[in-house]
């Protein structure tokens, strides 16, 4: 996809070229007059450099770019804007002030802004009413989690993952029960070891399904990554460590979400929104299925994308379903 | 292998424990063919060589002849279905096993035979075969598809980090599984697989690297329509070569005549020979393919079996 670099300043171009290096976005620079001036046919995402620009002056663009239906971003190195708002009831998908810039553009980012627009597209939004995902502040800001710098009760953004065993039916109880028993502490093992290289953790789990979390950055591919692999792996994984004869099967949803951290074994008291809704996801997923919610959409990466399709939504998150290639 | 001189001592006083000199040497020429106890020690043929001294000298030679493991399979053998229809009770067995193992060697059940430990040390045989014997093996090979287009249209500096991705990843799914590579040429390469499960360890290694190829191609989005390979797996006798791959082998030319004849992009492919042997739920992820009336292959790619 290409990104329209939309100012006067060259120099702001700089700040795009790790977007452009990382082969997912291609970035070129357009002079302000050059858009004002030009069709937008070709645009896919503008990011406008508003420096300059007097208040009606403005209105006017983004309308004009809002009606093309071009997906564009506020750069606003200065902070001239007085009312950030009304730049999104105008259609902007994102807002980028000298903060923003002097941590990096990153790819997820930029992602996140189109499907924000996409998902205020009104054929987009399945139930208009579902509550918009909350925000929450605090150690959840820092740009970068990992486990040195997340501290026991303190509320942070995770990358989560519901992992169950599905049941094993049989025809004899007895064996059943031992089979179901044997492969719920197989599995519950195999996921932990499996995630922990990409710094997974157990964090709660009750029999035959747990949650794991994983630090929140917005480049942390891995955790879809692992659970792609875990999917294609399953026959490999069962022979080398679970079952040779009955095959265990699983179900995975990854979702992004907020909890307190508290350590395996001490989250009897934890109340978290985002841990209880993947609970119910997985509890109504299907036998053998890797599903991701919206949010955690993002953290695919693009190569893998191709291999989720729209599933409708859940509460309040839309599903994407993993279907291997060739079914 | 280096032999320490407890464990060589525990040895000799479990074989002089165990038989008289005369079974000694009976037991001796099963791994030394026309073993000579007299002419090894130096006693006259007249005069009797008391056990001990039989012992220690069949030891000693069994470490000389670098096949003191062997020795030790043998008299494990011995001792659990006894030799020439009579039992025998070797003691110590358990803390002779026990010093082999605690020297980087793993007792290999179905075989009954001493191999490396994969995790404290990897060579090329396993630390058992011999230069020139014969083994039953199994072989996965891999070659790229396409390599003299690929090194034309992109050029030896592009493609050659892909190669060496693909080999360390090869060299990786094998020795996961206790194979070991044993070539690389240019644009393709074989791992061997050797002792239990041979056949079984060395289709999970090449479904592994499928998976592992389709993961990068889709992630990295390599030389345009990504890395394509063929893989192969095959087993059969294989004459064991420490100065490189075993490419006169009949079984290792039999497995690239089928990836070459009948061989596809991004498949892995096996033959009936090893297929039979997999379990089933492994041997349910292929598909049979018939090529030609007289030959039946069995072939996996990613994708294959889904939804079943």
């Amino acid at each position: 996809m290409t990104i329209t670099v939309c100012s006067d300043r060259p120099e702001l171009l700089e700040y795009f070229q790790a977007l452009d290096r990382s082969g997912s976005f291609s970035v070129e620079q357009l002079s302000v007059a050059g858009l004002d001036h030009g069709s937008f046919g070709e645009l896919c995402m503008v990011y406008l450099d508003v420096a300059g620009f007097e208040r009606a002056e403005l209105r006017r663009l983004l309308h004009r770019l809002h009606s093309a239906e071009v997906r564009f971003a506020i750069l606003d190195i200065e902070r001239t804007v007085e009312d950030i708002a009304e730049l999104f009831y105008l259609g902007a998908c994102d807002y980028v002030d000298e903060r923003v810039l002097s941590v990096g553009l990153s790819n997820a980012r930029v992602r996140r802004a189109l499907a924000f627009r996409e998902g205020a597209e009104p054929a987009a939004t399945d139930h208009p009413s579902s509550p918009a995902p909350r925000e929450v502040q605090g150690p959840m800001d820092v740009d970068r989690l990992d486990w040195d710098t997340i501290c026991d009760g303190s509320e942070y953004r995770f990358v989560m993952l519901y992992a169950g065993v599905d049941p094993i039916t049989g025809k004899h109880r007895e064996s059943t029960d031992r089979a179901t028993h044997d492969s719920r502490t197989a599995f519950k093992d195999l996921v932990s070891r499996y995630v922990a290289p990409i710094g997974g953790r157990v964090y709660m789990w009750k029999e035959e399904e747990g949650i794991l979390l994983f630090p929140y950055h917005e480049e942390n591919t891995e955790p879809a990554n692992s659970c792609f692999r875990m999917m294609l792996n399953k026959v490999i994984l069962n022979a080398d460590h679970l079952s040779r004869l009955a095959p265990v099967t699983w179900r995975l949803a990854l979702h992004v979400g907020s909890t307190t951290y508290r350590s395996s074994g001490d989250t009897a008291t934890v109340v978290s929104e985002a841990v209880n809704h993947l609970f119910h996801i997985g509890s109504g997923m299907p036998k053998d299925s890797f599903y991701v919610t919206g949010d955690a959409l993002l953290l695919v990466p693009d190569g893998l994308r191709p291999f989720f399709v729209s599933e409708g939504s859940f509460e309040q998150s839309r599903m994407y379903k993993m279907y291997l290639p060739g079914s | 292998m280096r032999v320490k001189a407890r464990l060589k001592n525990l040895a000799g006083r479990a074989l002089a424990e165990s038989m008289d000199v005369k079974t000694m040497v009976h037991f001796a020429r099963r791994l030394i063919p026309n073993y000579d106890l007299h002419q090894r020690t130096g006693f006259p043929e007249s005069v009797a060589i008391p056990n001990k001294d039989a012992a220690g000298q069949i030891v000693s030679d069994m470490i000389g002849e670098e096949c003191f493991l062997e020795f030790v399979e043998t008299l494990i053998d011995v001792g659990q279905r006894g030799m020439a229809g009579r039992k025998y009770r070797i003691p110590r067995l358990s803390a002779i096993i026990s010093e082999i193992l605690e020297t980087g060697y793993v007792l290999d059940s179905e075989s009954g035979r001493f191999v490396e430990d994969a995790g404290v040390r990897k060579t090329r045989n396993w630390g058992v075969l011999h230069e020139g014997e014969s083994y039953v093996m199994a072989f996965l090979g891999v070659d790229i598809v396409g390599n003299s287009r690929l090194v034309r249209e992109h050029g030896r500096h592009a493609v050659q980090p892909l190669y060496d991705q693909l080999r360390s990843r090869l060299q990786l799914c094998a020795e996961r599984r206790n194979g070991r590579l044993w070539g690389w040429e240019g644009d393709g390469g074989i791992a061997a697989f050797a002792f239990t499960e041979r056949n079984r360890r060395a289709v999970l290694a090449g479904m592994e690297l499928l998976h592992e190829l389709f993961m990068y191609n889709a992630l990295y989005r390599p030389l345009d329509g990504g890395l394509k390979v063929r893989m192969t797996v095959h087993n059969g006798p294989c004459e064991y070569q420490s100065g490189g791959a075993p490419y006169n082998s009949d079984t290792v030319q039999r497995l690239w005549h089928i990836d070459h004849e009948y061989g596809k992009a991004n498949v892995l492919t096996v033959t009936e020979t090893v297929y039979a042997t997999i379990e089933a739920l492994i041997a349910e992820e292929f598909t049979l393919y018939q090529p030609e009336p007289n030959v039946a292959l069995h072939q996996y790619w990613v994708g294959n079996g889904a939804g079943r």
